[in-house]
């Protein structure tokens, strides 16, 4: 008896567990049922199994769009996104994109709620890194300030969305009736981190996601005032650099700070 | 060749119960937990893992080291598992006998291989690999099945003994998994247990299964059943005392329910050995 290679085994094994394609002639006749239906526990185990994942990793998303909607695109993403990663815990990345370049999405929020959610996924498991405290710039004098460069915790990410997505999370997490989705004015600027062990976001303003963009980018204080000058009210600048720098303190998102001549982590 | 220690009756440590076991620190001799979900970056998960690890001797047990896979050895998981080895101080580190997808795809599911003597020369070569490059011998764990290929050519248990000798690594005997693949191809438990290398097997698992249309499905979602209750005894009689743990993955009940189900387990070793001391 000619055996098949493993390699060829395992290769139409595969395929018969995720497209069904026939795969009997690889099997032992069972002693209940049929090939066919041996396989198939394989292959409805597999759909189950990929929808739970996106299930756990997208709780508000499968709120929001229901049971039934949500596991037809699980199994839409499952064929256009196969998990490539040994971990589950990242088989969920790419639903973002998936939503955004799926037709007929625009008119919901689907995709920014998926991205929101994957976010906070992304903040609470981020990697760890201490946060700077306000006591421990308590020495720094104002001079130096202005040359100070903050780095940014790993956990903290921006988000631009273009729905009032933020309302619909928060009615789905609560268990309340979502708002009926709708187009903002203007794209809306989120901040995603995790503060102690929690995920949270906040909106930011125009400037503020500005004066963060900047930060994030390594400038100096002096340089994010000079940004939030050219593009605002210049004698305020200063003021509202370092309002938005405290509440990134207090908030806990940033994790080192240097100067210009030597360069110090702390927290 | 000295077997890790015995380690007593442990439980999965699942995030429900983080909070129970380190405000509490129930009598749970130890706690398996899953490699991979704390192959993470960082975060609540880690922390809550060292924690525990503090407290509690911790296992690493694994589900996509894809042994059996023709695809190449996935060298970046197995730097992982060896960097998170090297934070939880693990007492062992086990996978399935299972491959889980080739040409880049995860199907994420534990998929048997055929028993013939080309999958046994595969896998013995890829566990060698994997133990040389954690510095330790791994347990390798029997999974249910629900097919048989055509091209086996020995038995599920013949494969098993055969892969822990030549590979020289441990073996993690799935109770339940015996259990639901002889109830699956109608092969007898009884054989399967005494064909398994007394000398290799460190741990037990014991889980319950669903029942499927054409056969039993390992689950995870019940308690254990008496058959396997049973097989376990009989299990027990032939290893001596084993290191034990109840798997419970979905409908999770109370932490208390399952520290009751782990004190049956606690209760047959202990009449067993009672009486061999007698």
């Amino acid at each position: 008896m000619t055996r098949m290679p493993l390699a060829e085994l395992q290769s139409k094994f595969q395929a018969g567990v995720l497209e069904e394609a026939d795969a009997s002639d690889l099997l032992a006749n069972p002693p209940r049922g049929t090939k066919r239906d041996a396989i198939g526990v394989y292959h409805r185990a597999y759909g189950m199994r990929l929808a739970e994942f996106l299930s756990n990793y997208y709780p508000s998303l499968r709120a929001y769009m229901g049971e039934v909607r949500f596991n037809a695109m699980a199994r839409d993403y499952a064929k256009a996104y196969p998990s490539r990663h040994p971990n589950a815990r990242w088989f969920g990345n790419r639903l973002p994109k998936f939503l955004h370049e799926r037709p007929g999405m625009a008119a919901t929020s689907f995709a920014d709620l998926a991205e929101l959610e994957a976010a906070l996924n992304d903040a609470f498991d981020a990697a760890d890194a201490p946060f700077v405290t306000l006591a421990d710039l308590a020495q720094v004098t104002p001079e130096a300030f202005a040359d100070m460069a903050f780095s940014i915790h790993p956990s903290a990410q921006r988000l631009t969305v273009e729905t009032n997505v933020t309302s619909i999370w928060s009615a789905v997490k609560c268990g309340e009736t979502p708002p009926h989705v709708f187009r903002l004015e203007a794209p809306q600027h989120l901040l995603v981190w995790r503060q102690r062990s929690a995920s949270r976001f906040r909106i930011l303003g125009d400037e503020e996601a500005m004066a963060f963009d900047t930060a994030r980018k390594g400038a100096s204080f002096s340089v994010i005032c000079e940004m939030i000058a050219v593009k605002g009210e210049a004698e305020l600048a200063a003021t509202h650099a370092a309002g938005y720098f405290r509440g990134w303190l207090e908030a806990e998102v940033i994790s080192g700070f240097s100067m210009k001549s030597s360069t110090t982590t702390t927290g | 060749m000295n077997k890790p220690d015995y380690l007593g009756f442990g439980l999965g440590l699942r995030p429900q119960h983080y909070r129970e076991i380190l405000d509490n620190e129930p009598r749970v001799d130890w706690f398996e937990v899953i490699s991979d979900n704390y192959m993470i970056p960082g975060g609540q998960p880690l922390r809550m893992l060292d924690l525990i690890a503090e407290r509690y001797p911790i296992v690493m047990h694994g589900v996509s080291m894809s042994i059996a896979s023709t695809a190449p050895l996935n060298m970046e998981y197995l730097q992982r598992l060896k960097e998170l080895a090297r934070r939880s101080k693990p007492k062992w580190i086990s996978d399935h006998l299972c491959w889980t997808g080739v040409h880049g795809v995860n199907l994420h599911a534990l998929l048997p291989v055929p028993y013939t003597e080309e999958a046994l020369n595969h896998v013995v070569s890829r566990i060698e690999k994997v133990q040389d490059f954690l510095g330790t011998r791994i347990a390798i764990e029997n999974v249910s099945s629900y097919i048989e290929f055509e091209d086996s050519e020995m038995q599920e248990w013949e494969f098993v003994a055969e892969l822990a000798n030549r590979a020289d690594c441990w073996l993690l005997l799935d109770v339940n998994n015996v259990f639901v693949s002889g109830t699956n191809h109608d092969f007898s438990t009884y054989a399967f247990i005494d064909a398994v290398p007394t000398e290799r097997v460190v741990q037990f698992h014991l889980a319950g299964h669903s029942e499927g249309n054409q056969g039993l499905i390992d689950a995870h979602d019940h308690a254990v059943c008496p058959e396997v209750w049973s097989l376990y005894e009989r299990a027990l009689r032939k290893f001596g005392p084993i290191t034990t743990m109840i798997e419970r993955d979905d409908n999770i009940p109370p932490f208390a329910e399952l520290v009751g189900e782990l004190e049956r387990a606690r209760t047959i070793a202990a009449r067993l050995f009672a009486d061999k001391a007698a």
